[in-house]
This record gives structure tokens, sequence and C-alpha cells, in this order.
């Protein structure tokens, strides 16, 4: 028997999300498109899913497109850029995930340059470096919810109304914010006037891979083209089954549950009782409203984080590291921005909870943790 | 007049074998023969194959089925220089003609632009000779277009053989030269992820040693994926070795040990000692008479004469390092030639990076690195890792 704490990675599925996508599966396959019975079956299905996704996020049903997970709906606010006639400038945070990372870069080889934003020592993006990051011609803003190696929670709220501030008389960038580790942890923070897209996506709540959402508030130019479907934002035949399951998951998912304080409040206390471990950043306190209470980061003084993870996973305990342990400089981007040394870096691993997790699980884990680092 | 009895109809594959090396070998050149003979055998059990060998050639026929096992074994059997598949065709000169053009056809898609025919004629009751047989067979390629002729240095050449039956063969497919394993005795490879070893047993297997393979995995520092790579390195040269043992020494506490107690810039130095003390105890256990290792000067810092001369010390046999002379882009060629190479860059390290010094000894005293060794007492605890060895068996097939 494991303990999983590797949330953050995905979660164990809910059958109730995966008996809503069976069902539909075996009743509904039409094809939305189709104007016969079946197809109209699949289309109604498809329309009760918009529209519970859009009551649980609290936004129109237009502004909900379904995509094939978080890294798609990263992508296509951005790929939209390819189809304006000038090119400018996109800025992203140093701490975004690789789904943003990757392809804002490789939009350079068409033109565009990619601006990062740097974060503080404790991995958060302030407006101001926002600010300072962007300039005249960027279209593009991309911040991060959650950050899914430290689980800082930067403060978008505050950033779009920068944005907005400082972006009078002009044209506002696009702002993105990746929301993938936010959903179903922490309140979310839209929809709000200047956040103008989220990604989601269902296998963080414990529905199937392969479905996810957009959140888009604000008109984009479609690149990706076909037929027509999602408003023409993401064609292809829809994902029906998928659809309901991710509705599922965002109603039943809740991210005020208490469980996910207290387990967060449990894990420091016991993590900070082990010799030889420490939390990334340092400054991180019990019950840092900064960070979510699910995803915390450590470093530890004698094992490669890779080799951690292997002990504990002999050991029945599943973590998960960002990096291969290797005497080549493979590194940790994200505690690379932090300022964070190659020491602690390759040292790291990060714990994720989830809404199953319980007390007795993270103190088996702690347990087994202190006995490894005495040990070795 | 030769008598191969080999029975050939639309149904029968007929494969000529050119035979290296062996024919040097006046004095054993029946054992390597026969060893050739065997090892052939081995990879054609079961597909219903005849393996001959006659006057220098050898000869594989089977049904039609066996093909791609036969061309399997031959390119992968060592002592072999090439090989050639041979149609039979009825004694008469049209189908032979006929036959000669398919082979052209053959040729021309293998991108070759010229040719030439090459007859031999020792069924003297064949009413054409040699010289006719040859001009009449490149004819038919000629008047249908097929390739040019250049007698000189044709990029094909094919060859009718009229004996008892008549043979008609295209353009020699290379084989991996060198000695039949088995005739060199037997030798101990140091296996390890990377590019270099699996090359070096290669090389050795063709010199026609039996090879079998020594692995140290430090697990949970080491993760299960590098085991896995070395396994299939195995797998790949356990192809041409005609099978291979892989004996795998759980190294963790060795390891461990050198790191407690030996200064920092010598640890590599260390654990290459102790796999040699390793590697003499599975030497005498196998009856191998030679370590292999893929060492090779200069590649490395650490890789000096002097460190290169501490880590001989420990050993109690020959040891054979086929890649010293050569330079990485030879190693490199011969590894993606073999199917190495692919498997050798994937990123799983052999070593954790906790156990390798970021500043090595580079040119090691001998006398100071074996009282450091000593110091160890090391001893007891490599006995304890050669009792907990694993083994796996690989085909070559």
């Amino acid at each position: 028997m494991s303990v999983y704490l590797d949330w953050a990675a995905t979660a164990p599925v809910d059958p109730s999300a995966i008996a809503e996508m069976n069902g539909a599966l075996g009743d509904a396959w039409g094809n939305p498109s189709s104007r016969h019975e079946y197809g109209k079956r699949a289309a109604e299905l498809l329309s009760s899913a918009r529209a519970r996704c859009a009551g649980a996020l609290g936004v129109p049903p237009e502004c909900v497109v379904f995509t094939s997970g978080g890294t798609e709906s990263d992508h296509l606010p951005l790929l939209s850029l390819l189809q304006r006639p000038v090119r400018g400038t996109v800025a992203f945070s140093s701490v975004e995930h690789p789904a943003i990372t990757e392809q804002a870069r490789s939009l350079e080889t068409t033109g565009w340059k990619a601006l990062s934003i740097p974060v503080t020592r404790e991995g958060f993006v302030t407006p101001e470096a926002v600010l300072s990051s962007i300039r005249e011609d960027t279209a593009f803003v991309a911040v991060m919810a959650v950050n899914n190696e430290t689980g800082a929670i930067q403060p978008v709220r505050e950033i779009s109304e920068a944005l907005t501030a400082a972006c009078k008389g002009r044209k506002r960038p696009h702002f993105h914010v990746d929301a993938v580790q936010a959903a179903g942890k922490i309140p979310l923070p839209f929809p709000f006037p200047g956040i103008d897209s989220a990604a989601i996506s269902a296998h963080k709540i414990g529905g199937p891979r392969g479905i996810g959402l957009l959140y888009l508030a604000r008109r984009i130019e479609p690149f990706i083209r076909g037929g027509g479907q999602e408003g023409g934002i993401r064609p292809g035949t829809e994902n029906v089954a998928g659809a309901l399951a991710l509705a599922r998951c965002l109603e039943s998912c809740d991210s005020h549950a208490p469980s996910l304080a207290e387990n967060g409040a449990l894990l420091h206390e016991l993590l900070s009782g082990i010799p030889g471990i420490g939390i990334i950043p340092r400054t991180r306190t019990p019950r840092d409203q900064r960070f979510s209470p699910c995803i915390y980061q450590c470093t530890n003084e004698r094992l490669p984080g890779e080799v951690l993870v292997r002990i504990l996973s002999d050991s029945g305990f599943c973590v998960s590291t960002g990096s291969a342990c290797s005497s080549k400089k493979k590194g940790r981007p994200v505690l690379q921005a932090m300022g964070v040394s190659p020491a602690e870096q390759q040292n790291a691993f990060r714990i994720s909870t989830g809404s199953a997790t319980t007390r007795d699980e993270l103190e088996a884990f702690a347990s087994a943790l202190s006995g490894i680092i005495a040990r070795s | 007049m030769s008598n191969l009895n080999i029975t050939g109809d639309e149904n029968t594959v007929v494969y000529l074998v050119k035979i290296g090396e062996l024919t040097l070998k006046s004095g054993n050149l029946k054992d390597f023969e026969q060893r050739l003979v065997q090892n052939a055998q081995l990879y054609l059990e079961g597909k219903g194959a005849h393996v001959r060998l006659r006057a220098g050639r050898m000869y594989i026929d089977g049904p039609r089925e066996a093909a791609p096992a036969i061309e399997y074994a031959l390119n992968h059997l060592l002592g072999i220089t090439g090989w050639a598949r041979a149609t039979i065709t009825g004694a008469d000169i049209d189908s032979i003609r006929a036959a000669v053009v398919v082979e052209a056809l053959k040729a021309r898609d293998a991108g070759m632009k010229t040719f030439k025919v090459e007859a031999r004629r020792s069924d003297k009751s064949f009413p054409l000779n040699s010289y006719e047989i040859a001009r009449l067979s490149g004819e038919a390629v000629y008047d249908l277009g097929i390739l040019k002729v250049d007698v000189h240095r044709p990029e094909a050449v094919i060859t009718v053989e009229v004996r008892e039956r008549c043979f008609v063969y295209g353009p020699e497919t290379t084989g991996n030269r060198g000695l039949p394993c088995g005739t060199g005795g037997k030798g101990l490879l140091l296996l390890s992820g990377g590019i270099d070893s699996p090359v070096a047993g290669y090389r050795m297997m063709r010199r026609g040693m039996k090879v079998d393979c020594l692995y140290f995995h430090s697990h949970p520092y080491t993760s299960p994926e590098a085991q896995k790579k070395v396994e299939d390195l195995a797998a790949v040269i356990a192809r041409y070795g005609v099978g291979t043992h892989l004996n795998i020494i759980p190294f963790t506490a060795v390891q461990q040990r050198i790191r407690d107690h030996s200064s920092p810039d010598h640890a590599t130095l260390m654990l290459r000692m102790c796999m040699m003390d390793i590697a003499n105890r599975m030497c005498a256990m196998i009856g191998a008479k030679a370590i292999i290792t893929g060492e090779s000067l200069g590649q490395v810092a650490s890789q000096t004469i002097e460190n290169l001369t501490v880590t001989n010390s420990r050993a109690r046999y020959t040891v054979l390092r086929p890649l010293v002379g050569m330079d990485k882009e030879e190693i490199v060629t011969t590894a993606k030639v073999i199917g190495t190479y692919e498997i050798s860059i994937l990123p799983y390290e052999d070593c954790c990076v906790l156990f390798s010094p970021r500043h090595p000894v580079l040119r090691a005293d001998l006398a100071q690195a074996t009282a450091m060794y000593e110091a160890m007492g090391i001893e007891s605890l490599l006995d304890e890792a050669f009792t907990a060895r694993e083994h796996k068996r690989f085909s070559w097939l």
C-alpha cells in the first residue's frame, strides 16, 4: 500500500467523474455537430457540461472552451499571437510551467521576443516586476496562479490591476493565468477584470487525462483551424465525455475544505521537526497564506532529490522531483530563478497533497523521511 | 565435381558465405571452421537450414521461410567477411540470363549504376564456356538498359557459377569479419551504460572471445533505468557473441565505504580498483582468462596512464583494452553499426553524483593509492557484494 503525495503531478481519479464519463461514452457517442438524434443528444450533454463548468467557476458559459488539457489551454492564447501581422514581445514569469515558457520561446523563431519577468527570492512575481519587464509592444503576459514547484500563490489580481492602470490609453496586453495548480486547492482568482484567460486541467482534480478548459474572457484570433467547434477557438470533434467528467470534478472539488489547510499546517510542522530538512523558501511560515497548502518544496542535506525520491518510493511513499540526478547540470529552473543554491536545488524534492490526504499518511511519511535522512 | 547436395527448388534459399581470416590460420583451420559452422547452427536451430563448409566457403541452404533467420545469423555471425543470397537456376542459358537480370534489378534498386558479370564453369558438360556465359548474361542486362557495363571497377559484380547446379548471385553483403566466437578463450567485460564498454566487448568477441559481462549498481543511488540500459546493451552484444551472461553486483555499501574512508579526489580510482577485485573473483568463478574494459587514454580527465596503472595493479588477469588506441569518433561509429549507440546515450547515470568527485586526481601515485585502498579494509564488503550477485542470461537470437 503506497502513500500518494504527488497530487501536483496528478490526482487519483474520482469514480463519480468516471461514471459520468462512461455513461456518456455509452449513450451519447454521437458527434455534437450532427443534426440527427445522436448528434442532438451529444450536443445537449456538451451544453450541459459547459453550463456546469461555468456555474462552478462563476463565469458565463460562452467563456468556457474545452481543450485537451492544461498545456493546450496555455498554448491557445499564445499561439493566437501568430495571427497578428505585427510582431512584438511576450512576457512571462521566470517560474512558469514549460507549457508557457517553451511555447513562448519557440515564438522567437517567428519574430516575437520573449521577456522573462524575474521573481523574488521567495518565488513571487510582483506587479512592479511585471511593469518593469514589459514594453510598449508587449502583447501577452503570463503569470500562473499557483506555482507547481513551491506552491507560491502569485498576486495575479494585483498584477491585473497594475497592467490595466499602466496601459491606459493603449491596448492592454492579453493577460493569461495558468490556474492548473489552483483549481480545487485555493479559491480561483478569476473572473476578475483584466484576467483575460486561464487554464484548467481535469486530471489535477480527479478527472481523466486529456481534458481541460480554457477560460476566455477576451476574444482571441484562432490559430488552430478546423471544423469551427468551441467558437472556432479549439476545433475538433468535442470530447463530450471528458467535458462531463471535468464538470463533475469542478463541482465536487472544494478549495475551501478545511482539511487542505490543516494538512498543510501539519506537514509544515512535521517537516520542520526533521533535522536535515529545509523548506523552500526558508521564509515560508506555517499556514502561510501566500502559499497553496497543498504544495511543499523541500531540500535535504544528504541525498540528491532523485535518490531520495527513489528511496521513499521503495518505502511506499510517492513524492517527486523536477530533475534527474546527474553530474551534468540539469538544474531546476524555478528554484534557479529564486536564487536557490545548486547544492540545494540538486537535493530538492516536492511533496503535494490533495483532498484525500489524511493526517496518518503525513505522519507516516514524516517518520519514514526522518529515518531515511538519519541513516544516510 | 563437388557434391554439395543442395537440392534446390523455388522453395529453397541458398546463401554463399565468404570466410575471412580463418584462411590464414593454417594450423587450427579445422577447429576454427568447425566452430564457425557450430555457431551458425546455433543461430539456425529449428529452422530447417543446413550449414556446410567446403573448400574455404560456407553454404547455408534452407526453406524460404528460413531466409530471415539465415540473414539475421549472417549479419551477426563473427568470422565471415561477406555473404550473398544465391539463386539456383536451371542449367540453361536462358534461366541463367533471367536470374542475372533479377540481380541487376536488385542492384539498380540499391542505387548501383555499373556492373559486370563473372562466370565460372566447372561442369564441362555445359555447352557454353565461362566467357560466353558472362557475355550472354551481361548482354541481357545491357539490352534492358538496367545498368551500365564497367569491367574495370563495377559497383555490382554479378556472379554465375555453373556446377552440377547453377548459382547466380549479386553483390556481397559485408560481414562482421573477425574470428568465430569461442576460438579465443573467455573474457569478462566490465560493462557500464556508456558508449565505450559495449564496443570493447564487441571487439573482443570479434577476436573470437566468448565474453561474459560484469555490471555494478548502487541502488538507490543509481536508478533501475540505468540497470535496464545495461541489460539492453548486454542483449545487443549477445547477438554477436552467441549469447552472454550478465553478472550484476550490488555496490552501494562499497561506494559508501569508499566515500567515508578515502579522500574524495581518489573516490573513482578506489571504485575502479574495487571493480577489478570483483572482476578477479568473477574470472576465477567462470574460467575467464582476461578482463576486458572500455578504457581509453585521455578521454576524460582521469583517464591518464598513471591512473590506468593504479587500476591495472589490482588485476590478476590480463586486462584487454581494445579501445585504448582508438579515438571517440571511431568508437561512436562502431557503436552505431552494432546498435548500442542509441541505448548508450539514454540519460541514466551509472554513478550517482554523490560518489563522483568534482576534482578527481589526475595522476595518482601507485604506492599512495595502494596504501589508501588497503586502509579502507574493504575486502569483506567486496566478498559480500560478490556473494549477493545476480545473474541474467542473454541469448543470441
